[in-house]
């Protein structure tokens, strides 16, 4: 009865419910279309750093991991490998002999952690195969083959088939280097991964450096649920030597996980200020809309309509336009970002700031249901508390006051 | 008169008037302070990054930005450098051979950059001496090095140790040295800590065999705002055998990203005031519709349309001023804290700040245009929303109006 009186008189103004609306849909499409940018970067950088860099778990030598020494490698390497192999919910892995060294061809020399990989386990560990730009992926044929990213070869001035070398300090402790031909050019989406890695095979590299095993086993799992990503973790450091450390990509990269969750806190931050600016709106709306009605609501009163059914009747009118407001902005919203979505929004023209973070150049924007309940919750919520003001204001008046009122 | 009249309309209706300035005036703080934050936050980077490492301006080998080879070379003579030292808009010149070497000691290795530096310019210009925290800064005629503090952890090393660097010389010769580390120095650029080697440029030119000759010239113009038409000048004087880079072009990292976070918070400033602008409108409407038959009675006495219209335009534009001067009141002390108080970041955004190569302040840019541009931004907002009431009140049916019925639309 109630929520139809007030549903009825917040269209008596159509104009001025039809601005208060315009004003929600505008500012929720913005803020709605901020968050889906902000979490479609986040989850591009995400899943690019877990594609490409750390997988979901990562076992080194405790040492290794705080600084990386060619000395340091897995303990117990081979019987650990098994166990992994023969864990249920490990889908691939990638053993990898590591070492930090510099490639130099005629023209210029840089500083680089060379990756020597076993090629079917890293192509099926990260996506690194399929991203050769020129070139083919390495084979067990030819003598020592390397993979360079583009952005070595254009600074060492390399082509397929240029010879680079490759020098780095041994097991011994003296300088190892091997001449090496470039097989082919890869790109990843973070430029400081490209500008610090280059790939060769494994039994390459393990026959300078002069000790064998690996230095690092990166670790997809077919399920990365974090339940079942906390329980992989458990199952395989139990299994592993106590001097191998075995992390997940949250503790390799603590940054990203921390900026996944300041993202969070900033978002929120934004939507309230939007609420709050769109409070302010819906405050005055309510007041005008009230105290014209002055007289109106002189007349309930006086014919013994309880003050606390009046008070209801304005926060319901408050409410309602607050959940039309919030209902159409969303509706818009899912579809903007599902357009979005689809068509992606293309960032080239910022591909080197974004690919510091590792993020693609194109974006796909991506709102989680979680954050459009949020949104829709806080837009009501503010209306709500939005018509307390002007209902109080027009509770203090007398009825007969408030009926001779004139406007 | 109109603006008396007008002054005293505004508050007939108290409540409403101040609620809309209110608004606006919350618009006007937050973006003036968001935009202030990122300005300054901006700038401090540019200077920062630019001090310790690219410069603003680079002169270089036109082949040297894609190769970075010792042997895309620049003269390292006076004349060759006189002409940017006579612009005055520079004030700093200085010369840097920058190349990459094996860095050995004991059993570690690792690639490091070598940057020859002038040590007493290099002071002036960065500060470094400051950022020693062992040991000492470098002298001229030094054969000795300076580490950064995340490499010299990598290394093992500490002051007084030797460390080999070794690599490509000038014209394929061979670039090796033995020196010992003099100093080492920590600085928020965690990339760079990791792998920088300070060597006096005397030095380097010998290790490297270059000769007389150093990679680049890093040059920074008295005021940021000068850099563009310093460039300008630069590319006059030196053209096309030396190629004028400016620091944009030089980290393309830290410019776009920069313009992502500009663009990002312009966005969210525009939505913030178009949704109070939103609420401007309707107030500005009520404000005209409620008022009909006042007006039908101002015009039946003889008021000229346009006065009408110029009410209602100086009514909103005193909503609008007090807008403005409320928020300008609540923002400028807070601006001027902000100013000799920077926020100082602590925690993980810290340490994400610091890993991306920034300082973890936010300082803020105080610059009129930042004002400026606020001001115009709710003028405009406003115009926008006078131009349908301005067209209703054009419009009015002097006949209709008196008899006061028809409210809204």
């Amino acid at each position: 009865m109630l929520i139809k009186l007030a549903w009825r008189n917040l269209w008596r103004n159509k104009l001025r419910t039809g601005i208060m609306l315009g004003a929600i849909l505008f500012g929720l499409l913005g803020v709605v279309s901020m968050i889906g940018f902000m979490t479609g970067l986040m989850d591009s950088m995400l899943k690019n750093a877990i594609d490409w860099q750390t997988s979901h778990i990562q076992v080194h030598h405790v040492a290794y991991a705080d600084n990386p020494e060619i000395k340091d490698t897995i303990v117990d390497f081979e019987q650990l490998k098994a166990k992994i192999a023969a864990d249920e919910n490990v889908a691939e892995f990638s053993a990898r002999f590591l070492a930090n060294g510099m490639i130099a061809s005629a023209r210029s020399t840089r500083g680089i952690q060379i990756n020597g990989i076993n090629l079917d386990q890293e192509r099926a560990t990260t996506p690194l195969a399929d991203n050769i730009k020129q070139g083919e992926w390495l084979s067990e044929q030819g003598r020592n083959p390397v993979l360079v990213s583009e952005k070595t070869a254009s600074r060492l001035r390399l082509k397929i088939g240029s010879k680079v070398v490759l020098t780095f300090t041994n097991a011994a402790g003296d300088v190892a280097g091997a001449a090496f031909r470039v097989r082919g050019i890869f790109k990843t989406p973070s430029t400081s991964f490209d500008d610090g890695n280059v790939y060769v095979r494994k039994a390459d590299l393990i026959k300078l450096a002069g000790i064998t095993g690996a230095h690092e086993i990166a670790i997809v799992l077919k399920d990365p649920s974090s339940d079942a990503l906390a329980a992989t973790l458990v199952r395989i450091s139990q299994q592993s030597n106590t001097t191998n450390s075995v992390q997940d990509w949250r503790q390799i990269q603590p940054l990203l996980a921390s900026m996944a969750g300041s993202m969070r806190t900033s978002n929120a931050i934004m939507l309230g200020i939007f609420v709050v600016a769109m409070g302010f709106g819906i405050v005055n709306i309510m007041l005008m809309s009230v105290f014209e009605r002055t007289r109106e609501f002189g007349v309930l009163m006086a014919i013994g309509m309880q003050k606390h059914k009046i008070f209801s009747l304005i926060i319901l009118e408050s409410m309602l336009l607050g959940v039309s407001g919030g209902v159409i902005g969303i509706l818009g919203c899912v579809a903007l970002i599902g357009i979005l979505a689809k068509t992606g929004i293309p960032l080239g023209a910022l591909a080197e700031g974004l690919g510091t973070y590792g993020i693609d150049t194109v974006l796909y924007p991506y709102v989680n249901v979680a954050d459009y309940q949020m949104v829709f919750v806080t837009i009501v919520f503010a209306s709500v508390v939005a018509a307390i003001y002007p209902a109080r204001q027009i509770l203090k008046q007398r009825p007969a006051q408030a009926m001779s009122e004139k406007h | 008169m109109l603006v008396k009249l007008a002054w005293r309309n505004l508050w007939r209706q108290k409540r409403r008037t101040i609620l809309t300035a209110a608004a606006l005036a919350l618009a006007l703080v937050l973006s003036l302070m968001m935009r202030a934050l990122q300005e300054g936050t901006y700038s401090a980077n540019i200077e920062n990054s630019a001090r310790f490492y690219t410069g603003l301006i680079q002169l270089q080998h036109p082949e040297f930005g894609e190769s970075q080879s010792i042997d895309d070379l620049l003269p390292g003579d006076d004349g060759f450098i006189a002409p940017a030292r006579a612009n005055p808009e520079l004030e700093t010149v200085l010369p840097r051979i920058e190349s990459f070497a094996l860095a050995a000691s004991g059993d570690k290795s690792k690639g490091v950059m070598v940057l020859g530096i002038d040590p007493v310019g290099e002071n002036l210009y960065s500060g470094l001496k400051e950022k020693v925290i062992a040991g000492a800064y470098l002298a001229a005629e030094d054969n000795q090095v300076l580490v950064g503090e995340s490499l010299a952890r990598f290394m093992k090393i500490g002051v007084g140790d030797e460390l080999v660097l070794y690599g490509q010389g000038y014209r394929g010769q061979t670039a090796a040295g033995l020196y010992h580390v003099k100093g080492i120095v920590s600085f928020p650029m965690p990339q760079l800590e990791s792998q920088l080697v300070y060597l006096p440029i005397a030095a380097a030119k010998v290790m490297y065999s270059t000769g007389d000759q150093v990679t680049s010239w890093v040059l920074h113009t008295n005021e940021l705002s000068d850099l563009d038409q310093a460039v300008a000048q630069l590319k006059q004087d030196y053209s096309p055998d030396v190629n004028v880079r400016d620091w944009k072009d030089l980290s393309p990292e830290t410019a776009q990203q920069i313009q992502m976070d500009r663009v990002g918070g312009i966005f969210l400033m525009y939505i913030l005031y178009g949704v109070v602008g939103f609420g401007l409108f309707a107030t500005i409407l009520m404000m005209t519709l409620e008022r009909q038959r006042e007006f039908g009675v101002m015009l039946a006495t003889g008021l000229v349309r346009m006065k009408l219209i110029g009410l209602v335009a100086i009514e909103s534009m005193c909503i609008g001023a007090i807008g403005m001067v409320i928020g300008l009141v609540v923002a400028t002390p807070i601006l001027l804290y902000l100013l000799y108080n920077p926020i100082e970041l602590t925690g993980d955004n810290a340490k994400m700040m610091v890993e991306a190569g920034f300082e973890p302040i936010m300082p803020v840019l105080l610059e009129p245009w930042l004002f400026i541009n606020q001001l115009v931004i709710v003028f405009v907002m406003l115009l926008i929303c006078l131009i349908y009431p301005m067209f209703r009140i054009y419009r009015l049916n002097l006949v209709s109006a008196l008899k006061g019925g028809a409210h809204a639309d």
